[in-house]
């Protein structure tokens, strides 16, 4: 299996990283009230943009540390949750493959790309 | 999520939420009531379907297909919780926030389709077991004043 920043992070940075009810999502904030992006992050890989993300967990695992920040999302205060979870996957042939995810998910106050203070739920995918 | 050829290793999907202007990486507004979170915060539980993404096939690809993806998530926290402190006062720090976080294991189910109509269901025992799970509180940038 294989973590989702950990064959990239570890070569940038040699080092960093390698209800019952159905919902449905939908944008929930105007984009004023967007939430803006944490300042810090890294390139992946050569040509690669640069990304406003980290990957905390285990540096054994190519991962950047338990002490790093799991938001993207800047100027928040509130719930945040990541996990790597794997496993494998079948396609509607029956075709198998091995599944890695990256998800996360925050949930609070943050202060938007206009300036003003809102509460909102964001899935990062 | 990430899938990968099981014979050559090689990735071929890659469903995300994409990159927003802004630069907001693969993060995108979900209702209020998709997450439920213990009042203890040691559980947490993300259910969300049809959720409007792409498929990249590839890490930051340059090609993509519109997708939609479904999951139903499940953090359960262990242990104590870690307080972790701003090590830094740069805010492109990776340690420039203050957080209290316990660590845990999560296990979920996923689904997802792309326009070019491929399809997929994860199996089942799809865990965090041996990689890495945590969930709490935090605050970072203006917050930290």
């Amino acid at each position: 299996m294989r973590l989702r920043f950990a064959p990239v992070v570890a070569s940038v940075a040699t080092v960093v990283l390698s209800a019952g009810l159905v919902l449905s999502a939908s944008p929930a904030v105007a984009a004023g009230s967007d939430p803006k992006p944490i300042p810090g992050g890294f390139v992946p890989f050569p040509g690669a943009p640069f990304i406003h993300v980290f990957a905390p967990g285990p540096e054994e695992l190519g991962l950047m540390g338990q002490d790093v920040e799991p938001n993207t999302i800047t100027d928040f205060n509130g719930f945040s949750a990541l996990t790597y979870i794997v496993g494998t996957a079948t396609d509607s042939d029956g075709n198998s493959y091995n599944m890695s995810t990256d998800m996360r998910v925050f949930s609070g106050t943050y202060v938007s790309e206009d300036g003003s203070v809102q509460h909102g739920t964001f899935g990062f995918i | 999520m990430d899938l990968y050829d099981p014979s050559s290793g090689d990735q071929v999907h890659d469903f995300n939420a994409d990159i927003a202007d802004s630069g907001l990486f693969w993060t995108i507004a979900i209702p209020d009531g998709a997450l439920t979170v213990s009042k203890n915060l040691k559980t947490a539980h993300l259910h969300l379907e049809d959720v409007d993404i792409i498929d990249s096939f590839q890490f930051l690809g340059e090609n993509s297909v519109p997708a939609t993806v479904s999951f139903d998530i499940t953090w359960t926290g262990q242990g104590a919780r870690h307080h972790y402190k701003p090590g830094s006062s740069d805010p492109t720090d990776p340690t420039f926030f203050d957080g209290k976080f316990r660590e845990g294991v999560a296990t979920g189910t996923f689904s997802g389709s792309n326009a070019d109509g491929f399809s997929f269901t994860s199996d089942a025992g799809a865990s965090s077991a041996g990689v890495f799970a945590e969930l709490g509180i935090e605050r970072n940038g203006s917050f930290l004043t």
